[in-house]
């Protein structure tokens, strides 16, 4: 079977290589051969996080492509689209290039419905407030990384709706056979993202100093910017660079990982990545009790929910005090992500979802 | 496989908000049983949400989503389950409503609902085949039914967010279901354990039977205002019933006791090939129609005879190997795998022997009450959650041999109980009495130090790993007083359990659980006795419990209507014939399987729960039984809890059983910190 992916970004983009790029091995195992097609390339990403902003020559250059690229996949069994095919471009213009009678699933890990109907543009607001409700609508299936996502989908009329977590690959992460702290080594929280998301931990900076005068704790930020550590006072903070060979290494460093956010539509769509990878690597988790983030801490008991500085910082405080429960609660999310969250266990969810709706349904 | 919950509240719901997000603190307390999705439903009016989480590779949503509403209007449903009949139903349906009836979709949650419409509630149950937990909002007449399926494999837990009274069920009449508040219903107690309101007070009344039966069975539940719907049973709830605070006594649409006489009724199969072909007809019928997936699916292979046997007959549906699974320890005694890989080989499945050790084994110890939200202490639960958690990493649903034993006759006692009483009742009491006393005067390690030595020289099937016990069992045995309590008595993992607890117990004889039945010659009434108590409150609740913590749906062949049908029109001399229990399975398997195969005595699934707690367990034990933990259960009679520990760990008795419930029940308090009036 061959399916056309329309990913918005390259390996480097989270969401393209965790939804969709690193399935691809597995799926050609199930016989499924997956050609991605990217929107937005390396290149284009490294200069917008090196903070060189777009080029609208580029970016037309681009959608000029991907224009001509959906005119040439008469052939293909299936579209397998991130998102929606042309961000920013209304729906009947969208609609009228894709080709004819090739079924398509969408795949959605984050509200990015909400740049439309949320955008503080009128214009945009009613141009394109409705656009990706049209395009879940059409899909032969639409794939949601978590419950807000779904509902959207199923309040759009969707034909049909599949929740897949965002996953790991469990092999990658291993879990530290290391209980206790050894002497003389304060304990780490953790954080991973990107510096989009960075100001969240900033948020907590008053819990994260207590927990520095009561336990030592020290804050490692990975893939956070450089200058972030600054804005932390006397805190001690490290600032580690992100890549995909060296998070799992660095996740393993951590002795509870934390995902503070705050709650807004966007937050509520987003789908626990960070979680995920803490839980993969046996790690204890403390995350607000936003989204998704209920369902992965409290459904499967692998950490605890804070909500504000006073919860946070008792929270943290205990877990700090008691090395046998983030053991435990680290075991537990192990668990969850072999259970649930890994590559392993949704690749042939996956590969079962993409043939049906190939198949018609 | 799913999990349902939900709640009826006296007065309407605040908001929509509210009920979205108390059913999800509801809901999400099961996330296990169903990881895929989640929905939920509200009629804010009536004070009522329903809440479903689902486990499924494919969602065909929206016409499969749930809670799911009938195409009359006049149904909602939240549905935990499987029917394996359905497309006949839907056929049947069809067949009275003709083109009228517009179907959405293929799931069976829909054709159900269609049914609903279209006969009723009872009449629908009544004509599907399957495992389930239902709960129905009628929006027209405003009532909430509860319904279980006919055997109590899916579970069901409904009562009050703040109950009262000790919820024992049985027709008593002061022992209905009271509390204040809303009413709560769930697969799990977790569930209702995460309303706002939920205020739980320990059932201490639930404590005598559940130290004995390492369980806590029946209607009950472990807290107050708390009740499991019995197996085949449905309730009805309307508001008024809430505010209230009283439930009416659940409605039996099926009866094992009544389906049972039935079979007696109609034309026995007295002919033994006669019976062997029909059991082969309508398990292999069961296995057929259990196979039905859309996922991976495979079977648990012990090497015994129902596992075995499940096994044979889905291999001659397939043209494809089918894949199974074995638990291999490293402990040798305890290790089965061989015998499986053996009975695999000869099968031509593609087997799989998962390793595993005595350390995962002894991780999971703290997870228990995690898996079991009510105290729960058969210590096979432990090699179940295991086999189940490896399994899962390869399929999403198993078939098991589970109900093997109780239909056929499988357990020693069904072979031992009669011929005992038989010569046994001779005696007058007083001499058995004294002939008891004089048995256990041997401690049982002694008797096993005797059988080690002297055992070499007995047939195979006569060595008995747990020699001492058994005769001290039978030595207990000795001094029955009926055959009624002979059997309780066999069936007890504690024979006197208020000398536990810190108050006088009942003085319930043990046998007051199993009510005498007319027209039931011994077996008849052992075989009908497990079915109702030990498999419902024990078997079906750890292999739900164990293979839910891992996401992973276990359908049980043996317990289809017919299966059930064709075993109780076997009389009881067919089933037990020639000294062996479940004559008529090996005959059927003797089909499929060369004999040196299965003729091994029966193993089970057992951990050496002995040693453990004298070892590596014992830390944990200890900490348990100390006084600070003891104290938050004032109804355990310490000292005595702590007298058994010591000759425990002197040798001076098997106890670790008896422990083992003790220690489930305090590691259960202190993870879930009920109310203790």
């Amino acid at each position: 079977m061959k399916i056309t992916l329309l990913s918005k970004y390259s390996r480097l983009g989270a969401s393209s290589r965790l939804r969709s790029l690193q399935f691809l091995p597995s799926l050609k195992q199930n016989g499924i051969h997956v050609t991605p097609y990217v929107l937005f390339d390396d290149a284009y990403l490294k200069r917008l996080y090196g903070g060189e902003g777009r080029s609208l020559s580029d970016v037309a250059r681009r959608y000029t492509q991907r224009a001509r690229r959906l005119r040439r996949l008469k052939q293909a069994d299936l579209i397998w689209l991130e998102y929606e095919a042309l961000p920013y471009v209304p729906y009947w213009l969208e609609h009228g290039l894709m080709p004819r009678g090739v079924p398509y699933v969408v795949d959605y890990d984050d509200a990015v419905f909400h740049h439309y109907d949320l955008s503080s543009r009128r214009l945009v607001r009613w141009l394109l407030g409705r656009k990706i409700d049209k395009v879940m609508a059409n899909a032969a299936a639409v794939i949601c990384g978590n419950g807000y996502l779904a509902e959207r989908a199923r309040n759009a009329g969707a034909k049909r709706i599949e929740r897949v977590p965002t996953v790991v690959d469990a092999d990658r992460y291993a879990i530290a056979e290391r209980t206790s702290l050894e002497e003389g080594r304060s304990p780490v929280i953790g954080w991973i993202g990107s510096p989009s998301t960075q100001g969240y931990v900033l948020e907590l900076q008053p819990a994260l100093e207590a927990m520095y005068r009561e336990h030592g704790a020290r804050l490692v930020l990975v893939g956070a910017q450089p200058e972030l550590a600054s804005r932390f006072g006397e805190l001690p903070v490290e600032v580690l660079p992100w890549s995909e060979e060296s998070e799992a290494e660095a996740i393993a460093g951590f002795d509870i990982g934390i995902m503070p956010l705050l709650d807004g539509p966007w937050e509520r769509g987003k789908c626990g990545y960070k979680l995920i990878q803490y839980m993969a690597a046996g790690k204890p988790v403390v995350a607000s009790p936003v989204g998704v983030n209920v369902e992965i801490v409290a459904g499967w008991r692998c950490g605890r929910l804070a909500d504000g500085q006073a919860q946070w910082q008792q929270t943290l405080s205990e877990l700090l005090a008691d090395p046998a429960e983030r053991h435990a609660l680290g075991l537990k999310g192990r668990q969850a992500v072999e259970q649930h969250y890994s590559l392993q266990t949704q690749a042939p969810r996956l590969a079962e979802i993409l043939r049906s709706a190939a198949r018609g349904g | 496989m799913c999990g349902i919950a939900g709640l009826l509240q006296p007065a309407p719901l605040r908001s929509n908000e509210y009920a979205q997000a108390t059913i999800e603190c509801m809901t999400v307390a099961i996330t296990h049983r169903g990881p895929d999705s989640a929905g939920h439903w509200a009629e804010e009016g009536a004070g009522l949400v329903l809440g479903h989480r689902r486990l499924s590779i494919l969602d065909l949503s929206p016409a499969g989503h749930q809670p799911m509403h009938s195409a009359c209007g006049r149904y909602v449903m939240a549905f935990n389950g499987e029917i394996y009949n359905h497309l006949a139903v839907r056929r049947e349906v069809r067949g009275v409503r003709g083109e009228e009836h517009q179907w959405r979709g293929h799931s069976d949650t829909e054709t159900l609902l269609a049914a609903f419409s279209t006969w009723g509630v009872e009449e629908t149950l009544k004509r599907c085949v399957g495992m389930f937990a239902i709960a129905l909002w009628n929006r027209k007449e405003q009532t909430l039914t509860l319904a279980r399926d006919r055997f109590g494999e899916k579970p069901l837990y409904v009562g009050f967010a703040q109950g009262c009274g000790f919820a024992q069920g049985a027709g008593e009449d002061e022992a209905s279901v009271t509390g204040r508040g809303p009413l709560l219903f769930g697969s799990e107690l977790k569930a209702l354990m995460a309303h706002p309101e939920w205020r739980g007070i320990l059932a201490s009344e639930a404590l005598e039977d559940y130290l004995r039966f390492g369980c806590v069975g029946g209607e009950a539940s472990i807290f107050q205002g708390v009740a499991k719907l019995p197996p085949g049973s449905m309730l009805t709830i309307t508001r008024a019933d809430v505010q209230a605070g009283r439930l009416p006594a659940p409605v039996a649409w099926w009866s094992a006791e009544q389906a049972a006489r039935q079979a007696m009724q109609a034309e026995p199969l007295h002919d033994p090939e006669a019976a062997v072909s029909a059991v082969e007809q309508a398990l292999g019928q069961s296995v057929k129609s259990r196979m039905q997936a859309d996922v991976p699916l495979g079977a648990f292979l012990s090497g015994g005879v129902d596992s075995s046997l499940i096994v044979a007959l889905m291999q001659r549906q397939t043209e494809r190997p089918v894949r199974t699974f074995s638990v291999g320890f490293d402990d040798a005694r305890y290790d089965e795998s061989s015998h499986a890989e053996a009975v695999a080989k000869h099968l031509g499945t593609e087997h799989l022997t998962l390793k595993a050790t005595s350390r995962m084994a002894l991780d999971l110890v703290p997870q228990l009450p995690e898996l079991y939200d009510e105290p729960f202490a058969d210590s096979s639960q432990l090699p179940t959650a295991l086999v189940s958690r490896l399994t899962r990493e390869h399929v999403t649903v198993a078939l098991s041999g589970d109900a093997g034993d109780e239909l056929f006759g499988g357990y020693n006692r069904h072979l031992w109980v009669p011929r005992l009483w038989h010569r046994l009742r001779r005696l007058p009491l007083p001499v058995r009495r004294s002939l008891g006393a004089a048995l256990k005067a041997i401690s049982p390690h002694r008797y096993d130090a005797l059988m080690r030595r002297g055992g070499k020289v007995l047939p195979k099937r006569l060595r008995l790993r747990t020699f001492g016990e058994k005769l001290h069992k039978l030595a207990a045995v000795l001094e029955s007083a009926s055959e009624r309590a002979l059997f309780a008595g066999v069936a007890s993992m504690n024979r006197e359990p208020a000398s536990l607890l810190a108050e006088p117990g009942s003085g319930r004889p043990a046998e007051a659980l199993f009510p005498a039945l007319a027209r039931f010659d011994s077996v008849e009434w052992m075989l009908l006795m497990d079915t109702l108590h030990y498999m419902v409150d024990d078997v079906l609740v750890k292999v739900d419990r164990a293979s839910m913590a891992s996401s992973l749906e276990v359908r049980v062949p043996f317990l289809d209507p017919e299966v059930f049908d064709t075993a109780w029109r076997i009389p009881a001399d067919i089933k037990l014939r020639d000294g062996q229990g479940k004559w008529v399975l090996r005959q059927l398997l003797y089909r499929n399987l060369p004999r040196e195969l299965i003729e091994r005595p029966k193993m089970g699934f057992a951990i050496p729960l002995d040693a453990w707690l004298r070892g590596p367990l014992r830390d944990w034990t200890e900490e348990l039984l100390s006084s600070a933990s003891l104290k938050e259960l004032p109804m355990l009679d310490a000292s005595a809890v702590r007298r058994l520990w010591q000759a425990h760990l002197k040798g001076q008795g098997h106890y670790a059983q008896q422990l083992w419930a003790v220690l489930q029940l305090l590691a259960w308090q202190r993870r879930w910190k009920p109310n203790v009036a």
